[in-house]
């Protein structure tokens, strides 16, 4: 039985042009990362366009990787996080110079699982994930929607793992009130 | 491992005690066999933990798979690698459990897929048919 190829292998295939293995790279991280950006944002569509950056960007900068630095799954999440940040920043700056008010005109409204978190208990988990802190969210996010251990988490973004622990302490008692208790947080 | 300790690691760890150290799960799988206190703070953070990955649930990411890929083959072409519509075909059949067929008959089928028959495929590796091993 021949022997999987782990995401270095496929870093290293897809940094000399590859697109087989840049192809299973994606396949293997798209849900993780997608489900990180939608949580973060709060659109699906947003999410698209960032995980579309995010694997944009390991294409370019495959050959940059360095076997043994770190693992894949931590630089990708890295750049998700990065990506999410900038979003979050120009989205900020948007509603700052009124640009969001501009742009919601124009919105199709044809994006369901928007509509979707607009009713019921998920509208409120939404709305306590988007009321979070930038930094507990994308912890909690890393956490649950990517499935990172606390030391990962702590790589990913830059700080201790015990900083990171702080953040996750935080962020899901702060969820664990408005999830678990809909009706007293109305 | 006591219940105000077991608060603080369940809030720092979530409530999946499987991703828990091993030490650590074993006193709190005898902590909430013992106190139905920390069973219900159990419960409590799988409930909370659910409805964060409820919030970030996905769907329909093969079409943003394409997206990305048909993209990456763009970015190819301009820099002149030797990149086609069948090798990412290829690449994609592979990874969803046909590696028995080789990468040459991928190929082969691949010339012939029509796009949508594409989008299938890249759906069909995002739904978790990925063999990952060819």
């Amino acid at each position: 039985m021949p022997r999987e190829e782990t995401d270095d292998d496929l870093l290293r295939a897809a940094a000399s042009g590859n697109e087989r293995a840049f192809g299973l790279l994606v396949s293997r991280h798209i849900d993780r990362v997608r489900g990180v950006a939608t949580g973060f944002t709060g659109s699906a569509a947003d999410a698209d366009d960032i995980a579309q950056e995010v694997f944009l960007s390991v294409w370019r900068h495959a050959g940059k990787w360095r076997d043994g630095e770190a693992q894949f799954s931590t630089w990708l999440f890295r750049v998700t996080t990065n990506r999410c940040i900038d979003h979050a920043r120009r989205k900020r700056l948007k509603s700052w110079i009124g640009l969001d008010r501009i742009e919601a005109i124009f919105a199709s409204g044809d994006d369901p699982e928007r509509d979707l978190v607009g009713r019921g208990e998920l509208a409120l988990a939404a709305r306590a994930v988007a009321d979070l802190p930038d930094r507990q969210r994308m912890a909690i996010l890393l956490s649950v929607a990517a499935g990172l251990a606390n030391p990962q988490i702590a790589e990913t973004m830059g700080i201790s793992t015990g900083a990171v622990e702080q953040l996750l302490v935080r962020a899901r008692r702060v969820l664990r009130e408005r999830v678990n208790e809909p009706r007293e947080a109305d | 491992m006591d219940r105000r300790e077991f608060e603080n690691r369940l809030l720092s760890l979530g409530g999946d005690l499987d991703r828990w150290p091993d030490a650590e799960r074993r006193e709190a799988l005898a902590l909430t066999h013992a106190d139905a206190e920390a069973r219900r703070m159990l419960e409590d953070v799988r409930r909370t933990d659910e409805a964060v990955l409820a919030v970030s649930a996905v769907s329909s990411a093969g079409q943003l798979a394409a997206r990305i890929l048909s993209s990456v083959s763009g970015e190819a072409d301009r820099a002149a690698f030797s990149i086609t519509p069948a090798g990412v075909a290829g690449a994609l059949a592979g990874s969803a459990g046909l590696a028995g067929l080789g990468y040459a008959a991928a190929a082969g089928i691949a010339s012939f897929v029509a796009p949508a028959a594409l989008f299938d495929l890249v759906s069909a590796v995002s739904a978790g048919a990925i063999s990952g091993a060819f």
